[in-house]
């Protein structure tokens, strides 16, 4: 049997989610992960440049990156699989931080703390 | 509801008249004299959850710009002339120098509300704390009434029963699981 190998890389260019985009942040009050979802507003400027935000369409929270994950396919709010894999990884991150008390800021790496030398 | 639209601000008493917008700096205040603070990135979603909260809590009568200014969206900028101007016909901030200054999910009555509840102190690219611990302090001694009844965006919890949506409710995960919305799971004959 032959199975071709190849090496992963990254997309040259990031292709906008015709739906919407997401705003990830925990919410440290209420110990959850908040996913604000927003439908795409394109706006024509005079100048004919498009410039794009979002109208806010729908809140998710909870404090499981599956059940999150879960629950925005369920929904229906990801076209692309590129997107649906990047949430994939920033809500593991935001569980990961939330559950171990570190500072989550979507996009960013999540810092760990070393551990303290005895 | 006070402060009704979620985000990573710090909540401090709620009868203090002074929120601050820390734009990209990061800053802990005392919580007995801010209502609330906490940073701002964007001069679209970030302005409207200030003048969402802001407008929740009518004893709030300043909103403090401080911190460095944000690079490429200019949020500091965009809010003031957020208050000054308001928004045109097409829901852009009016001279806002940001890249996507407009304003989407926010009736007008609270951008109105906003203009006319708090005054904007601008301590912009300001970043040294006892410069702006001592205007809290300034503007503590200049108490202001409270504006009136709070104006509150809604955000209502949707029921159970209208989150179905697709295939009757039922979502095939797995070749011989069916997933019901509600992450029930169930055995099921084998789906092909």
């Amino acid at each position: 049997m032959k199975v071709e190998t190849i090496e992963a890389t990254k997309h040259k260019r990031m292709t906008k989610d015709p739906h919407g985009f997401f705003v990830i942040f925990l919410d440290q009050g209420r110990s959850e992960i908040v996913v604000e979802f927003y439908e795409s507003v394109i706006k024509d400027e005079k100048s004919k440049k498009k410039v794009g935000t979002g109208k806010l369409g729908l809140v998710v929270c909870g404090t499981n990156a599956e059940a999150l994950c879960h629950t925005i396919s369920r929904e229906d709010l990801v076209t692309r699989f590129d997107h649906a894999s990047y949430l994939g990884r920033e809500l593991q991150k935001a569980e990961v931080a939330l559950r171990n008390g570190l500072k989550y800021e979507q996009d960013n790496e999540v810092v760990m703390r070393k551990p303290r030398k005895k | 509801m006070l402060y009704p639209w979620r985000g990573e601000f710090i909540i401090g008493s709620k009868d203090s008249q002074i929120a601050i917008d820390t734009l990209s700096s990061s800053f802990d205040f005392p919580k007995e004299k801010v209502a609330i603070w906490g940073q701002h990135k964007t001069e679209n979603l970030g302005i409207e959850k200030i003048v969402a909260n802001v407008v929740s809590n009518p004893n709030i009568r300043y909103l403090i710009l401080c911190g460095e200014e944000v690079r490429g969206h200019r949020s500091g900028q965009s809010i003031q002339s957020l208050h000054v101007n308001g928004i045109d016909e097409n829901g852009r901030i009016i001279n806002a120098r940001g890249a996507v200054p407009y304003i989407e999910n926010i009736p007008m009555e609270a951008i109105t509300r906003f203009q006319k509840q708090v005054e904007i102190i601008d301590m912009i690219n300001i970043t040294d704390k006892e410069q702006i611990l001592a205007k809290i302090d300034e503007l503590a001694s200049e108490k202001k009434p409270s504006f009136g009844q709070p104006i509150v965006v809604q955000f209502v919890e949707r029921e159970k029963t209208s989150q179905m949506k697709s295939l009757s409710g039922k979502i095939s995960l797995h070749k011989d699981l069916l997933v019901d919305p509600y992450l029930d799971v169930e055995e099921m004959e084998v789906i092909t």
